[in-house]
């Protein structure tokens, strides 16, 4: 019965997910309109803010200083604003500057660095840590400690595609796109991710589990009154 | 018959256990799943409670996504300077155009008429379009030049350079501070002009300090060769030119006209490439002059003892004036006390 009750509870959350996703799409679609054919500076703006802070921290990921991620997000920008008449245009805004962001930044790195950062081998992907989850009744501050560490000890290249599957909500085509690599590719190593996380909470439950057996075991043992 | 049918169970919860049912559990946080891989999964949750309870934790961590807030308003305003500088180049490209289509009709006219005129008239349209970059105190910036060398620009800083490098050397000129990774073209040296004073190089690492307030010019040499060419007199066209060894600073004083050489200070590259400052023994004077152009804020000492006051340590570009402030209250044998008026900060020893 318990067990029903969270199915129902989790298709709840998904549908408000999607209604999240689909108003937030509409949104940047009346602003693209906006910027496309009035030339709307403050629509930019609140395109800009929309996804600058994201982009600058996916382009440090590869470069790994500050100051030239910030070169790199308002140098894709610009060229966005240059060509701001053809904008509407774009079915995917969002996969569109992510593959900008990166052929950018592989432009900012010199030759031994960027062969490094196609390999993705090399990257250092800041996931926000701290805030996978908060404590609640289902992860407990023991196991969100467990699952950070797990999510931490991930190869690089598995962190940051991770992170653009669930943080960007980005579709396994467009993180293929816009990280010059297969679907296939993208689709094993959030297998990868994922089998990690899982293994960690199935080892957790586990022990906790038997832990409590160990505790029925030695009752059984303690001589009645 | 029994037996085939028991190992043939064994199989495929093997086979459910392992990589394939964590692409379907992948898959479906991801929204990806075909119903084929859907209702595999739907049979592994069905088939164990811990599984359903992996599940739960799994779909609770994917779904737990806050807004990530960042401030963006300086990217902006980089984003606002690229297209200011891009309005302003394209003016003076039109201009250009403009004056090429100009003269080709004069020359059309006066070239039938009188032939000499038509040697005269395009001397004037061989002018050098410049970009010029002013990076205004408390900021950095970083520019590529048309022949990819890269620059980073330090607060306070004018760097003039072409639209093109067309002549037969690369030539720019620079009143501040600012570091280069000089793209490698033998044929074309590369000219950094400081005041009366220039830098001559054919491809290497370098930074170069040259503020008009200072008194001393400043080129440290990473790899490479690079000439330090100081004018002879003030009127003279001749230079002095000294070589820079890898690995060295070469300090010119205008006011005692010496050459000082030393190695490059610990911290250089985090200096250019981090933001970060770090400073040995330097006095509170010379390191107000450093924070007036890095945090746009004038320090004022109450008390001239303070001025000669010395400090190790080191600060970040990227900080702010009362972190900076802070550090040195609290380092000070003596209380110190200061409070800020404006861009102006007063400190004075505490009565």
């Amino acid at each position: 019965m318990a067990y029903y009750i969270h199915w129902r509870f989790q298709y709840f959350s998904h549908f408000y997910g999607k209604i999240g996703r689909l108003n937030q799409n509409r949104h940047i679609e009346s602003l693209l309109s906006k910027i496309s054919y009035d030339n709307d500076e403050k629509a930019f703006r609140q395109l800009f803010d929309l996804f600058a802070g994201r982009l600058f921290q996916f382009s440090k990921s590869f470069l790994k200083n500050k100051l030239l991620a910030e070169e790199v997000v308002s140098d894709v920008f610009f060229k966005l604003w240059l060509h701001r008449s053809s904008i509407a245009d774009h079915s995917n805004i969002k996969a569109y500057l992510f593959k900008a962001t990166y052929n950018t930044t592989l432009n900012y790195l010199d030759e031994v660095r960027r062969k490094k950062a196609v390999s993705l081998d090399d990257v250092e992907v800041d996931l926000g840590i701290d805030r996978i989850c908060p404590e609640t009744d289902l992860i407990n501050k023991e196991l969100k400690e467990i699952i950070e560490k797990a999510i931490e000890s991930l190869p690089p290249r598995c962190k940051l595609i991770y992170k653009m599957a669930k943080v960007e909500q980005l579709k396994y085509k467009e993180i293929a796109e816009a990280l010059d690599i297969s679907v296939k590719t993208i689709d094993h190593q959030l297998t990868i991710a994922i089998q990690k996380i899982g293994e960690v909470i199935r080892q957790y439950l586990k022990e906790n589990e038997t832990d409590g057996n160990h505790l029925v075991l030695l009752q059984l043992f303690i001589p009645g009154k | 018959m029994q037996i085939t049918s028991v190992t043939g169970v064994i199989k495929q919860s093997i086979k459910m256990d392992s990589k394939n049912i964590w692409q379907n559990v992948s898959g479906k946080l991801a929204g990806e799943n075909t119903k084929e891989q859907d209702a595999a999964l739907d049979e592994w949750l069905q088939a164990e409670k811990t599984n359903r309870n992996i599940f739960e934790r799994l779909l609770e961590i994917w779904n737990y996504n806050p807004a990530q807030v960042q401030d963006t308003s300086r990217m902006y305003q980089k984003f606002r300077n690229r297209v200011g500088q891009f309005e302003h180049t394209s003016r003076v490209h039109n201009f250009v155009s403009y004056g090429l289509r100009i003269s080709a009709i004069l020359l059309l006219l006066v070239g039938m008429t009188i032939l000499i005129q038509k040697f005269i008239l395009p001397g004037n349209e061989t002018q050098l379009a410049y970009n010029e970059i002013f990076v205004p105190k408390g900021n950095r910036t970083f520019v590529v030049l048309p022949d990819s060398t890269k620059v980073w620009i330090s607060n306070s800083t004018k760097l003039k350079y072409p639209h093109e490098f067309s002549g037969k050397t690369r030539e720019l000129f620079l009143t501040g501070e600012a570091y280069f990774e000089v793209a490698h073209n033998k044929h074309k040296p590369f000219i950094v002009n400081i005041g009366a004073n220039r830098i001559k190089v054919l491809g290497t690492k370098f930074s170069v300090t040259a503020y008009p307030e200072d008194n001393l010019v400043r080129a440290d040499l990473i790899s490479g060769k690079i000439q330090f060419d100081i004018r002879s007199g003030e009127s003279s066209k001749n230079y002095k030119s000294f070589f820079v060894t890898p690995g060295h600073s070469m300090e010119f004083n205008k006011a005692t006209n010496t050459i000082t050489d030393s190695e490059i200070p610990e911290g250089f590259y985090d200096y250019w490439l981090h933001g970060l400052y770090a400073f040995k023994n330097e006095s509170l004077e010379s390191l107000a002059r450093k924070v007036k152009r890095i945090y746009n804020v004038e320090i004022i000492f109450e008390d001239e003892y303070l001025k000669s006051k010395r400090y190790n340590g080191s600060f970040s570009v990227d900080d702010n004036i009362f972190n900076f402030i802070e550090a040195i209250k609290q380092t000070s044998v003596e209380p110190v006390e200061y409070r800020l008026d404006g861009n102006k900060l007063f400190i004075n020893l505490k009565k």
